[in-house]
Order: C-alpha cells, then structure tokens, then sequence
C-alpha cells in the first residue's frame, strides 16, 4: 500500500490518530479530499473540515422497530464509500485496518432491549472487514456484559469459528489487575480493549443522556472501564476526554459508526420505549466529537428542542483536541437511500 | 405530657407521611417472592446496586437521580411463560427526591393512574407495556416484554406500591405550583443544574452549580415557560439574587423602543445574547428567597401575556405553613 498525500492511508490515518486533532482532522478531511484524487469521482470538497457522513433509509425500520438487515447492509455500503472516496469498500476498510488487526467493533446495549447497536448493523460491519481481508475470529463485537449483548438481540460467540460476540464478564477477560492513570484519574481497562483487540470500530447508538445530555460516540469510554461512577460527575468533563485520548483508546479507534436507526430522543440512556424514533439512519466519520455533534443535531430537529443538559463532555472534547465541535467546520455528507 | 403527646402526634405524622429514616425500608424486600397473578414469578434473586454502582444499569441516568438524592436501586426479572417483566425500584433520599426522579419522565400525555402517589402506564408501538410510580422514597418502573401484557404489568406495580408503607409527600415548593393554573401534571421539579436546564432550555444552568441548596419547579407553556427557584438560608434573598445574576448572564435588557416597557412587578424585559442562539424573552422578580420568572418566550408580546398571568398571583405567593390536610394523587396538588 503506498502513501497518497491527498487520501486516507493506514500509515497516515495511523500517524494522524497519534498526533492529534489536527492531523485526525486532516486524516478526515483527507477522505474527501481522496475522492478528488484520480482514482476517485471528482467533486466539492470544502477544505479543513471534518467528515461526517448520514445515511438513510425510510425503509431499514419498520413502524415496529423491525430492522432490515439488507437495507442495513446497503447503506453501511453507501457510508463507508462517501467517507473514504474510495471506490469499493475493501479498498477504504484496507487503509485503516490490516489483515493482521484484531478489530473490536464496540456496541452500546446499556438501552436494551429498545435502544442498542443493531445487530444488525455490528454484524454488517464485521461482514465488511472480513471482506477487507480481516479473519473472521479476529473481529470482536463487544459489550461491557454478557447479558446485556444478549437482551440486546446477539448471539454470545466465545468459540475459535465465526465472528465472535463476547463481554468484559466473559470467561477470561474481565479487566486490568493494574490501575492505568489517564491524568483525571484512575482506572482498569476491559482486557478486551486494553489486551485483545489492536483496533476498534465505536459503534455507538444515537441517545439522550439526562445527565450527560447525549450519550454517543465521546460517551463510549465509560463503558470500557471498571469504574465508572467515579467519572459521572461534572457532566464526564474531563474525564472523558482524558479517557478517549489514552493511548488505548485513541491510538486503536480507526472508525465511528453510529446506529441511527432508533433513537432514544428523551429520558436516556436508559431505555425508555416511549421516547423511541424511528430514524433509519447510519452517521460515519473518523472524528468523534464530530459525529456526536451531528448526533446532537440530530436528536434536537427529532425532539423539536434542545438536547439538555448541554453535552459539555462533547464540547470538551472538542476543545482539547478529539475532533471538531464547532458545526461550521463540520461537513456533513447526507445519502438518502429508498 | 400535653406537650409529649404532641411531640408524639407530631412524630406519628413524619413516620406516615415523609418516609422518614426510622421506616426506611430495606429495598430488597419490596419484590414480591410469590407468584403474583397475570406477571409470574421472580426468574432470579433481586440485584441490589448502592450509590454509583447503578452505572451498572443505568449508565449516566444516574447523575440525574443523583442530584434528587439517590441511594440505591434493585432490579428484579419476572417471567410468566414467554413474557418477562422487569422492575427497577431507585430508592432515594426522600419523598421528595422520589417524585424528583418520578417526574423527570412524567408526560402529561401518560394515561395516569392511582398507582401508589402516583403513577402512569403507557403502550409502546412494539407493544411494550411501561408503568412508573413514585411512592414513599421510592420511585419504580416496571417494563412487560414478549408479551407480558398491561394487566400483569400493573399487577405487579400494585403489588409493589402495596409492600410500601409510607406514603409521602410531595416537595414543598410544589405546593405554591396552583398559583401557575398548570396544566395537570406538567410541572417539572428540579434541585440541581441537571434538572433545571432540562425543565429551562433557554439557560445553560452552570450558574446554579454555584447554588449550594435550591430546588424549584417549572411549568411548560406553549408560549414559554415560568418558573419559581428557591434558595433558602441566610442572607435574607442575597444568595438568591446571586443566582439570579448568575443565571442571566447572557441576557440583556431590549432596547426601550423595542419593548413594551417594564412588566410589573417584574424587572425589565430581558433578551438573550449569543452568536447562533436563538431569540428568546425573558423576565424575572425576586421574592423573599424565590426567584420567579417568564421565559423562553419568542417575542415581547407573548412573554407580556405569560408574565400578565403570572402577575396576578406573585403578590399573594405565599408558602402554606403547614401541608394540605388532604393529599389526593389522582387530584393532583390540593389548592389551600
């Protein structure tokens, strides 16, 4: 694989995550400027913004809340294609992982049974870094238990075979013995995160948080620690940020993709059916805090008022250098599918 | 002994209706261990989580009953063939911070029922059937899947609303909320910055950080909101006034020649600042260690039709010295 200066490679995507928002900016901003290169169709890009792509489609979810896997799998397609501007999937996927990663793909089924990743969705994922020349058994769809994968909708893999489905609680893995200290504090890393995988997929769900204001993309560290309750108040800040740009969160998370699909417009994170959405979207983007921005946006043009309490752990991010918050610097790429 | 007998009446009167520490009730003990009729039977023990062990189930929610006063929650699975019920009890502080954590999901638009204090049930489009009530210092939740039907649902919401002894009442500040002609069941209650930038939109509440104690409510209106905070303690009002300001920083008065003038008794008519915010109008008046305001407004007008309603009542505010003698839920809050 060679380096391009205008696209997305692997070593750069790789240098840009180590180096910070600038260079993660220009990683993402360098997906669009990919499909300007002349391997790729040629259209606008506007410059020096971070990429957030949305997919819908009216009809991946029924009135119901019945998912369509294929309908899912097709505007996956659709969202890896507009945020690489590459021409096939592979060819995007192959830039940011390699065929020698152990991929996590990290879902949120903490609003299960209404509220969580698709599975759906995590298993099209899998499918498409397996397409990527990534081993079948060495992508990881993970949560923080057992149980809540499985109220979730998925079926628990631990074997040699297949995709496999597994928890921090499953047998032989649990978390650190030893405490990493991020800067705010103190914590031991899911072994998953930590010791198994070597890169990650954030496959959040798109939700109200009543005390985080939304709970998405920047909101996934918590659930990769052993202690969370120590870093629930002040809103998360700083510790989420401090938490996501560890090395062992930040040096191995290549990809946001967000389940859209439903979403929990009030009374989060916890499931709350009356406050379900039919939304049918996907949201894609290397830029965290971007995503959880359009997220944001998202959730108020639903609920037709202000996400509240203002997610100052998002902005937080974003001013201490994740990714992008402020929205004029944010280039959002809609695909309306059906 | 005259004066024994009525500490003895009086103490009576807390243990009935505040839930107080003496007839704390271990939370366990609230799940029924039998069959109850149309849910089934217990499928596991009860879990218990204290303080902020419950991230473990309701990840960041918790920060929000927190600021009510949280203490612990259990969970417990029910089945009954393929249906399965599953009941959250939080046990909080008080009476108070119960409703707190109760009436931050509280929908006007809930069918409402005599359910403990309180309660509500609601049919989901995937046939999902909720039931919430606040009761003592418990607030529970209970959620019917794979067909769990509403009749089992609210069986055992009945039967654990019947295992709790003390009744409760709700927060004191509501009592002044008849004065506000709210639509029933509309009131949001708030003692902290979470809670109050939920009910208020329009005010990024961090000020209030700075609040040590406050609580108040606000009522939603189409045209805006009010809204009523109490800050007691020292300083006759100086504390509230800081919040005041605080809470305003971003607002500015209108220009005189785009104003209707004062809005007495209130203050001038202030409106937002900021790049990209929204217009929004607002008033305010201090009385006593009560702020009250008008906000959220989309012109001067309609706050002046807001702040007019409210005018009328803001001068005879004043908080019973006592509770209402009778408390009827189904009712809602009693007018003295």
């Amino acid at each position: 694989m060679s380096d391009n200066k205008e696209g997305v490679t692997r070593r750069g995507f790789l240098q840009a995550a180590g180096a910070g928002v600038a260079a993660l900016g220009a990683a993402a901003c360098g997906a669009g400027s990919l499909a300007q290169s002349a391997e790729a169709p040629k259209e606008e890009k506007p410059a020096g913004k971070s990429r957030v792509v949305l997919v819908r489609d009216p009809k991946s979810v029924s009135a119901d809340e019945k998912v369509d896997a294929a309908a899912v799998g097709k505007m996956l397609d659709e969202g890896l294609l507009a945020l690489f501007g590459t021409k096939t999937i592979e060819e995007g996927l192959e830039k940011v992982f390699t065929p020698k990663d152990v991929v996590g793909i990290r879902v949120n089924c903490n609003g299960q049974p209404g509220v969580v990743t698709q599975p759906a969705l995590a298993h099209a994922i899998a499918s498409r870094l397996a397409r990527a020349k990534v081993p079948e058994n060495n992508i990881v769809i993970w949560e923080r238990r057992e149980d809540e994968l499985e109220s979730g909708g998925y079926k628990i893999n631990t074997g040699k075979t297949g995709v496999r489905v597994l928890a921090t609680d499953s047998d032989g893995f649990g978390f650190d013995e030893k405490e990493t200290d991020f800067g705010s504090g103190k914590t031991c890393w899911s072994r998953i995160q930590s010791s198994l995988v070597t890169a990650s997929v954030n496959a959040p769900v798109v939700k109200t948080n009543t005390g985080f204001g939304i709970t998405n993309a920047i909101k996934y560290v918590t659930g990769l620690i052993n202690n969370p309750g120590e870093f629930h108040d002040n809103k998360g800040v700083p510790y989420c940020t401090d938490l996501y740009k560890h090395p062992v969160v930040k040096d191995k998370t290549r990809l946001v993709i967000a389940d859209a699909l439903v979403i929990l417009t009030d009374r989060g994170p916890h499931d709350d059916p009356r406050f379900h959405a039919v939304y049918g979207g996907i949201l894609l983007g290397f830029d965290p805090v971007a995503v959880d921005r359009i997220a944001m946006e998202i959730l108020e043009k639903v609920r037709g008022k202000p996400v509240r309490p203002f997610p100052d752990h998002v902005k937080h991010a974003g001013d201490n250098g994740l990714g992008v918050f402020d929205r004029e610097r944010i280039e959002l790429v809609e695909k309306v599918i059906g | 002994m005259r004066r024994g007998a009525v500490l003895a009446a009086a103490g009576l009167a807390i243990a009935l209706f505040s839930g107080c520490a003496s007839s704390r009730q271990g939370v366990l003990s609230l799940f029924p261990d039998a069959v109850v009729p149309g849910a089934g039977s217990p499928s596991a023990a009860g879990r218990l989580y204290e303080g902020m062990e419950a991230t473990a189930v309701i990840d960041g929610g918790i920060v929000s009953y927190q600021e009510f006063g949280f203490r612990s929650m259990a969970v417990r699975d029910y089945r009954s063939g393929a249906a399965e019920i599953t009941v959250e009890i939080y046990e909080m502080e008080d009476p108070a911070a119960a409703f707190g954590a109760y009436a931050l999901g509280r929908d006007p638009k809930n069918e409402f029922l005599e359910l403990g204090n309180q309660g509500w049930v609601f049919k989901t489009a995937t046939g999902t059937h909720v039931a919430e009530f606040w009761k003592g210092v418990f607030y529970v939740r209970v959620e019917g899947r794979m067909g769990a039907t509403r009749e089992g649902v609210l069986a055992l919401a009945g039967a654990i609303a019947g295992r709790i002894r003390a009744a409760g009442l709700p927060p004191a500040v509501l009592w002044r909320l008849h004065l506000f002609d709210a639509p029933p069941n509309s009131a949001q209650f708030f003692r902290g910055p979470l809670a109050f930038e939920r009910a208020c939109p329009e005010i990024l509440a961090k000020a209030l950080e700075k609040a040590e104690t406050f609580e108040g409510f606000a009522v939603p209106y189409p045209a805006g909101r009010v809204f009523a905070i109490r800050c007691p303690e020292e300083g006759k009002g100086r504390r509230i006034r800081k919040v005041r300001d605080a809470l305003f920083t971003e607002w500015v008065p209108v220009d005189a020649g785009a104003a209707p003038g004062p809005l007495q008794p209130f203050g001038p008519v202030l409106v937002r600042q900021g790049e990209g915010k929204e217009t929004k109008f607002g008033a305010v008046i201090v009385e006593n260690d009560w702020l009250f305001g008008v906000l959220g407004a989309d012109r001067p007008e309609t706050l002046r039709d807001l702040a007019i309603g409210l005018r009328a009542h803001v001068p005879h505010a004043s908080l019973p010295s006592r509770p209402p003698e009778v408390f009827s839920p189904a009712v809602g809050f009693p007018k003295p």
